[in-house]
């Protein structure tokens, strides 16, 4: 039917046809309503005056006896002339004063910009009512007051966008080859520009209509004999206890053709920018295909004492395109138990920092969360009462994100932020809490902490804002840290610095830490145990000497092989994994790895791998684990 | 934080001198002979000439200006070519009016705007309540393009012709302020919730709040301590504009409800043509404008420390 895109993006939306029936409709009033109702708008019997609505008067009559509604439909020309008129004059002036700021040198082109927001800060219709004295009352005097209130707004508009443009090569190219600058204005700036111009130039209309009927309602525009919606406004207002339709017709009018105007113009925005011919078109061509059951079987048979956490088959799942749902993380099972410190590692995407999210139940919609066991400190989190379950949350488990700068609030100050766990749940008063987060920061080898506390957070280096991270955490003496990618944003001397840390902590208050990272090398110096993730699922477990010496799954070997070493061989080169993990959206019948995976079999693009015990608590979801082709094999 | 607060110093006092001299020239080049304006249409020649003495008429535009200045050093606006009423007096009568006018607009915006945009941001985020997301953009857009003659008359026909609760026009008695207030508010309250709103969702998706709600303090204290003061810093950057709008709409809709205020005064000046009382009132608007947008820039730099470092 339509064939071109901008059509189609134009008429997409309701508001389109709306916009656009709507002004074709005011457009034939605004040129037949004065061939037919000029009469019936100008002369009434004063024998009729002020009557409500009738069959004669759908809408009554005003005070003189005229038709309301033939004056609403005769004044339609005037007002929608007037409004565009102070709209072309203001787009003219407006445009031209951006442009020649946007291509001023340096100094000027500062000072002028500094002058529109300046003005753009002082209301329109005051300038404009101020003109109105200088220039006369009257239509021409209203229209070239509103023009050149309206000024200010298009100079902001054209210049913002001219200086988009001449920063761009083409056109900086142009001028260093000596391009004038009129050649410049026409060849570069105006065709780029044109298209958001001649979008506001419709949403002016819409606020020059307004201003323009304040403007005559104010007895300052449009004088009688002359009337348009403005004016009848005032004339009706003065009877408005008599004949409110006099007052609130014309009202109603400016507002729904103001309406129209506007949304003409954003539909007109829609049809201009390519960008937004697709949105909406195709969001059910890409149809997900959900993955499988989730197959991994439980690492360990039962819950045990002295165990910190105990998840089992934990599934999180988001919307996809076309209404299916599709499982970041897919089946994960996992024990934590105190004083441990278990390494997760994966390449993004793998599903480690949606575990941890969820862990923490720090997951919100559009997420969803499920588990068949989620065990933290024995309680069973899902059965919990949820004023007892944020008590041990808020108490037993912290968290330390990868980017401190990011999670530390901006305005409030440190001090404040690391005593606030202990003021939520320790009934501890300000200062006493605050002197907690001395000895906190002592402990993470902050200098001079007592100095540090009034500080924000800007006012730290990205390692001593990170260690306040973990301050913050410590407060309260958790049992499980969590702690996703803690290093990742830091430089090296301040990452070994913060894995020293985490350490020392472990071994002296046996806190239970989930070290996250894609860095193995980050892992393999403190975790006792090793979890590798891959799709949304763990492809390998075990202790952490052994998964690195032996590793069972080819993924394993790969991401080692990509990790360098600070003795390795300079002249090897990096290792690198071919290929990108398949999106969650489509996952792929049988090994979700076999794709990128050196020794993958027919069956492995078959059957999906489950995680099998393989020897003294090992696990690997692979066909091949344990066979002797792999361990042979070198990558 | 000092060199930004004398930075702000700085172009505060400049846009106060252009405005000083803006609305010193809107005199000087006004139509018409002042000394007549003055002295009425049957005024002599002799007398003609003694309001030019006395007016300084007669000397040179640098001389007037400084006599300009030095008058408004001492709160002399000249007088009323009208009334012969010093501007001083008719504007020291009608500003309180306007500025209670615009403090309850204000009152009325931010305890609407505020609550409501951080509220639904929360309940909205994530893409969550679609339909309450679709409700509250829908709702904003079409309140914040009601003209404010429309939402005036409305108002005054639902709650003064139609109930009766109120007074329709004048300042008569203390509710008189609430209408015209409400129809001020309405716009720049739509505009400030949808800001608001546009930067809750932005804080809630900030690091800092996962921190914040992994600490598990209860949602009031993470909306009005962890969320609010951050989402307040951003918003009040384009409290300027806001602003201007409540000042134009004030000016607009004190002439539907016969406000005794400044908007009325100027209205009735221009009409008049008098234009000492149309410098006297621009100069006025204009001085809470600087001066709203220089406490504005102010607070900003105090209160954000990312503010104070660039």
């Amino acid at each position: 039917m339509m064939r071109h895109p901008a059509l189609r993006a134009f008429f997409r939306a309701p508001s389109g046809w709306l916009a656009a029936g709507s002004l074709g409709i005011l457009a034939a009033i605004a040129l037949l309503a004065p061939v037919f109702l000029s009469d019936a708008a100008t002369q009434g019997s004063i024998m009729r005056s002020g009557e409500g609505p009738s069959a004669d008067y759908l809408l009554g009559t005003d005070n003189l006896g005229r038709s309301i509604l033939a004056r609403l439909l005769v004044a339609t020309g005037l007002s929608l002339v007037l409004a565009l008129a102070a709209t072309a004059l203001a787009a003219v002036l407006g445009i031209t004063l951006g442009i020649l700021v946007a291509m001023a040198p340096g100094r000027i082109r500062t000072l002028g910009l500094r002058a529109i927001d300046v003005t753009l800060s002082f209301p329109g219709i005051l300038l404009a009512i101020v003109i109105t004295a200088f220039v006369g009352v009257g239509p021409i005097g209203a229209v070239v007051a509103i023009g050149i209130a309206y000024v200010p707004d298009f100079a902001r508009l054209s210049s913002t966008l001219a200086m988009s443009v001449t920063s761009k090569d083409f056109v900086a190219a142009a001028r260093v080859l000596g391009v004038p600058a009129h050649r410049r204005l026409l060849r570069y700036i105006l065709p780029n520009i044109g298209d958001s111009m001649t979008v506001a130039v419709f949403t002016t209309t819409a606020g020059a209509l307004i201003s323009v009927s304040s403007l005559s309602f104010l007895g300052l525009g449009v004088q009688p004999p002359l009337f348009d919606w403005g004016r009848m406004l005032a004339e009706g207002i003065v009877n408005f206890y008599v004949t409110p339709l006099a007052a609130l017709a014309p009202a109603v009018m400016i507002a729904l053709a103001g309406m129209a105007l506007g949304f003409f113009g954003e539909a007109l925005a829609r049809a201009m920018n390519p960008l937004l011919w697709s949105i909406g078109d195709d969001a059910r061509a890409s149809k997900a295909t959900g993955s499988g059951e989730a197959t991994a079987a439980p690492l360990k048979a039962d819950w045990k004492e002295g165990s910190v956490l105990s998840l089992r088959d934990l599934r999180v799942t988001y919307p996809a395109p076309g209404g299916a749902r599709m499982a970041v993380v897919d089946g994960v099972s996992l024990d934590i138990e105190a004083g441990e410190i278990v390494g997760v590692v994966g390449e993004s995407g793998s599903g480690k920092s949606q575990t941890a999210l969820a862990i923490a139940q720090l997951l919100a919609s559009p997420a969803e969360v499920r588990s068949t066991r989620h065990r933290f400190l024995g309680d069973d989190l899902g059965r919990l009462a949820s004023e007892d379950r944020r008590r041990l949350l808020g108490t037993r488990l912290a968290m330390v994100f990868q980017d401190p700068m990011g999670s530390l609030n901006p305005t409030i100050r440190i001090g404040d932020q690391i005593a606030e766990p202990l003021r939520l749940f320790g009934g501890a008063d300000r200062e006493e809490a605050l002197k907690t987060a001395v000895e906190r920061l002592r402990e993470v080898g902050i200098p001079a902490p007592e100095d540090r506390l009034s500080a924000y957070p800007h006012q730290f280096s990205g390692g001593m804002q990170q260690r306040a991270m973990i301050a913050m955490g410590l407060t309260n003496r958790p049992a499980l840290l969590i702690a996703d990618e803690p290093t990742t944003a830091l430089d090296v001397t301040i990452q070994a610095q913060v894995i020293d840390l985490m350490r020392d902590l472990n071994r002296e208050h046996s806190t239970a830490i989930l070290l996250i990272t894609h860095n193995i090398g980050v892992v393999a110096s403190v975790a006792q145990r090793l979890i590798v993730m891959y799709a949304g699922r763990i492809v390998e477990d075990g202790p952490i000497a052994a998964v690195l010496g032996q590793p069972h799954h080819p993924y394993t070997r790969l991401l080692l092989a990509a990790t360098p070493e600070l003795d390795s061989d300079r002249d090897t080169p990096l290792g690198a994994i071919e290929g990108r993990p398949p999106s969650p959206a489509d996952r792929p019948r049988g090994c979700a790895f076999a794709a990128r995976c050196p020794h993958a079999i027919l069956r492995c693009h078959d059957e999906d791998p489950a995680l099998r015990r393989l020897g003294d608590s090992r696990h690997a979801a692979c066909h091949l684990a344990g066979a002797p082709t792999l361990s042979e094999s070198r990558v | 934080m000092t060199t930004g607060l004398i930075r702000l110093l700085a172009t505060t006092s400049a846009v106060l001198a252009v405005l000083v001299v803006a609305t010193f020239l809107m005199v000087q080049l006004a139509p018409g002979d002042a000394a007549q304006r003055i002295g009425g249409i049957d005024a002599t020649p002799e007398q003609l000439d003694q309001i030019r003495r006395d007016f300084r008429l007669d000397q040179p535009m640098a001389a007037r200006f400084v006599a300009y200045v030095g008058g408004l050093m001492q709160g002399d606006l000249g007088i009323s070519y009208a009334t012969r009423e010093p501007v001083a007096r008719i504007i020291a009568d009608r500003l309180g009016n306007t500025l209670w006018l615009a403090v309850t607009s204000v009152a009325i915006m931010a305890f609407v705007a505020v609550p409501l945009g951080l509220i639904v941001g929360g309940l909205t985020w994530g893409d969550r309540n679609r339909g309450l997301d679709i409700g509250f953009v829908a709702g904003t857009s079409i309140a914040a393009s009601l003209p404010g003659l429309l939402v005036a008359t409305l108002l005054a026909y639902v709650f003064a012709v139609w109930l009766r609760w109120l007074p329709v026009a004048g300042a008569t008695q203390w509710t008189s302020v609430i209408l015209p207030a409400c129809a001020i508010a309405l716009r720049p309250m739509s505009e400030l919730a949808r800001m608001i709103r546009v930067e809750t969702l932005n804080v809630l998706s900030q690091d800092y709040v996962r921190t914040a709600r992994a600490k598990r303090m209860t949602p009031v204290r993470l909306y009005t301590v962890h969320i609010l003061p951050n989402v307040l810093t951003a918003a009040l950057t384009l409290t300027g504009l806001v602003f201007a709008h409540l000042i134009g709409g004030a000016v607009v809709i004190e002439n539907i409800f016969a406000w005794p205020g400044l908007g009325t005064a100027l209205v009735q000046a221009v009409m008049n043509r008098d234009f000492p009382v149309i410098q006297g009132i621009v100069l006025m608007l204009g001085l809470v404008i600087i001066l709203v947008n220089a406490t504005v820039d102010a607070a900003l730099i105090a209160i954000d420390p990312r503010v104070a470092r660039k």
